[in-house]
């Protein structure tokens, strides 16, 4: 079970500091992410493939999008990290290039004293758990230097064609259009799947491949999106949210939030600040 | 910067359309946009995308009764359309016609009054604010005329053309994805082409002093014409990106101001009923125009030369009219139905246009009556 100590929201995206005990199966989400270890035990992410320690010396840079998974020492102390989800928008307003415009340069990060510093100042900011006005610039600056360190060792990828391949397929296309219609509402993959003209097996196959994720996690993030949306911006109760979305009871809501975001989803309005 | 802000937002990248709407919908706190396209966009892959990008508790409107050309009737259907279904923003996807018809509609939105007492023929424009509501505008190859520059161009019902012009008809943000630009048939590439480069010629040439301007029409056309030899067949992203990077500094160099060719080639669109292809007329009387201009330039042509890789010895109106010979379009304006009565009327109209004083030598009605029978 994984434990939220501290949730800020800001202009550019969250900042979180999470006590986790267990591993994290491969997600992805729209936020590009920053984990940086903050103390107890080290562990691992794998990043597209990529196998990155999270540990003093390095931290993992997840572009939008892009599946990954964190995997830790079974028992023991819980691991603690800093995690930053980062707006597409803190993208497009800072990409140097036409190509990748959603992406790091790669996905391990150096903790150079500069990042350190960073780090530690936003930290110090959401262990204080009071609003403030120095979380968005701390964010911002946090995130550019990890950015800029990301191209300066950046491979040159051939992403041109998955950016090509993402949009090439009709089938795939349609289901993001229905999906986004209506991911509020229970529809069952192989209905899904009929509706655009594929096979369960076929459909899950050509959008992994399109998206680097499967459908069920796509509509999953979808779902968390609205939740953390709800739990943020209104007065609605956790049973309301759960049932707007479609869960038949608070109980399944909290599961599927807790798995999908690593905190119940009570906890996650309890700590949670908007700056 | 992938985002570009000189005049207002533009974001330039691949496969950017997701997640640049949906930022920019929840940057400026919008959920019910009134999407104008016309009904082949709608029911084509781009719009798939553009479905699926919206923000949780977006409820999209549609409106696919889009003209050829932007006709103040079908902007008066969607300030209707848009009241009626309490929109609060407007999204257009595709070509010059689709935007110029959403800038239109805007101002109908905003005002009670018949969109001819807007124009810049009646005085209008000073009485254009900043209270228009929000547009985000998603051109395709074709559509950047429209989706940068402070300009529409709108036919009245009684058969008149207007002029729509304010620094506030800009869209508030313009999304250019060159993965938007796949797919698109050589006819229609030919035909943004010609018109990337009739623009971007014509506002360098242009007496007007903008050396920003000047800068982005030669980068535009000097990124046209070095890919010129695949650019209306190949249909690779690299090929499209470098398009829309051309059609995009071009279409911004009009902030010289409308230029000579655009009020020839918008003479002729206002004549007769049927629509006619601007870009497709540029192609043709480009070589004419610049002929027609000859040492008044003021050795400018030579700089064009160099950026469009015309040999020096080569005139320059020559070079165009190779550079441009070949694509499928037609090849005289009687092709396209245009009768000889029509070019005196459109040069009539053009010589009255105040974009005709701006080239480098005073052009009359019969220059231009005479440029136009050199291609009938």
């Amino acid at each position: 079970m994984a434990r939220a100590i501290s949730v800020h929201h800001g202009s550019f995206g969250r900042a979180t500091i999470y006590e986790l005990d267990k591993p994290l199966t491969t997600h992805a989400h729209r936020e590009g992410h920053l984990i940086f270890y903050l103390g107890g035990a080290k562990g691992q992410l794998t990043v597209g493939g990529t196998e990155v320690p999270l540990d003093e010396t390095s931290a993992a840079a997840i572009s939008p999008w892009e599946p990954h998974s964190f995997d830790r020492p079974s028992g023991g102390e819980p691991s603690f990290a800093v995690t930053l989800y980062i707006k597409p928008m803190w993208f497009l307003e800072n990409s140097k290039s036409a190509e990748f415009a959603l992406n790091f340069g790669a996905p391990k990060i150096h903790m150079t004293p500069a990042v350190e510093t960073w780090v530690g100042r936003l930290a110090s900011v959401l262990l204080d758990n009071q609003p403030s006005d120095h979380f968005d610039g701390f964010l911002f600056e946090t995130t550019q230097e990890c950015f800029v360190q990301s191209w300066q060792e950046a491979p040159s990828r051939p992403l041109l064609n998955s950016v090509q391949r993402k949009f090439s397929d009709f089938r795939v296309r349609r289901s993001l259009r229905v999906m986004q219609e209506r991911y509020t509402e229970e529809t069952p993959m192989d209905e899904l799947a009929r509706e655009v003209g594929l096979s369960r097996p076929h459909f899950f196959k050509l959008f992994k491949m399109q998206m680097g994720l499967t459908p069920n996690l796509y509509l999953n993030m979808l779902r968390a999106e609205h939740a953390i949306d709800d739990l943020m911006t209104t007065s609605k109760s956790v049973t309301e949210i759960g049932l707007d979305l479609g869960f038949a009871s608070q109980a399944s809501f909290t599961r599927f939030f807790t798995s999908n975001v690593g905190i119940p989803p009570t906890d996650y309005r309890r700590v949670a600040h908007f700056v | 910067m992938t985002l570009i802000t000189y005049l207002m937002r533009v974001h330039f990248a691949d496969g950017v359309l997701e997640e640049a709407l949906r930022s920019e919908m929840e940057r400026h706190g919008k959920r019910r946009p009134l999407i104008i396209s016309s009904k082949n966009q709608l029911d084509g892959p781009n719009a798939e995308r553009l479905f699926s990008s919206f923000p949780i508790r977006t409820r999209p409107e549609t409106f696919v009764d889009t003209p050829a050309q932007a006709t103040e009737a079908a902007a008066l259907d969607i300030a209707q359309h848009y009241a009626d279904k309490n929109c609060d923003h407007l999204i257009a996807l595709g070509s010059t016609a689709v935007i110029d018809l959403a800038k239109a509609a805007r101002l109908a939105i905003s005002f009670d009054e018949p969109l001819a007492a807007l124009s810049r023929e009646e005085g209008g424009s000073t009485r254009i604010d900043a209270s228009l509501p929000g547009l985000f505008a998603v051109p395709d190859i074709s559509g950047f005329a429209s989706a940068v520059s402070d300009y529409s161009r709108v036919r009245l019902k009684s058969g008149d053309q207007i002029l729509l012009f304010s620094k506030f008809l800009r869209p508030s943000v313009t999304i250019c994805d060159p993965t938007l630009a796949l797919g698109t048939a050589p006819a229609v590439c030919a035909s943004a082409v010609s018109g990337i480069i009739g623009r971007g010629v014509d506002a360098y040439l242009s007496r007007n002093y903008n050396p920003p301007a000047d800068g982005l029409a030669l980068d535009g056309v000097s990124r046209i014409t070095s890919h010129l030899a695949r650019i209306v067949e190949d249909d690779s992203l690299a090929t499209r990106r470098e398009t829309m990077a051309g059609a995009l500094n071009s279409a911004l160099s009009l902030q010289k101001g409308l230029c000579v060719i655009h009020a020839i080639c918008q003479a002729i669109a206002s004549v007769p009923e049927t629509p006619i292809d601007v870009n497709a007329v540029a192609r043709l009387i480009m070589p004419g125009l610049v002929d027609f201009y000859g040492d008044a330039t003021n050795g400018k042509t030579e700089a064009l030369k160099r950026h469009m890789r015309i040999d020096r010895k080569t005139p320059l109106a020559d070079g165009l009219a190779e550079m441009m010979q070949g694509f499928p379009l037609p090849d005289r304006l009687s092709d396209m139905g245009l009768t000889g009565g029509d070019l005196t009327t459109a040069a009539q109209r053009a010589a009255r246009d105040r974009a005709i004083t701006t080239g480098p030598r005073p052009i009359g009605q019969r220059d231009i009556e005479e440029i136009l029978a050199a291609v009938h």
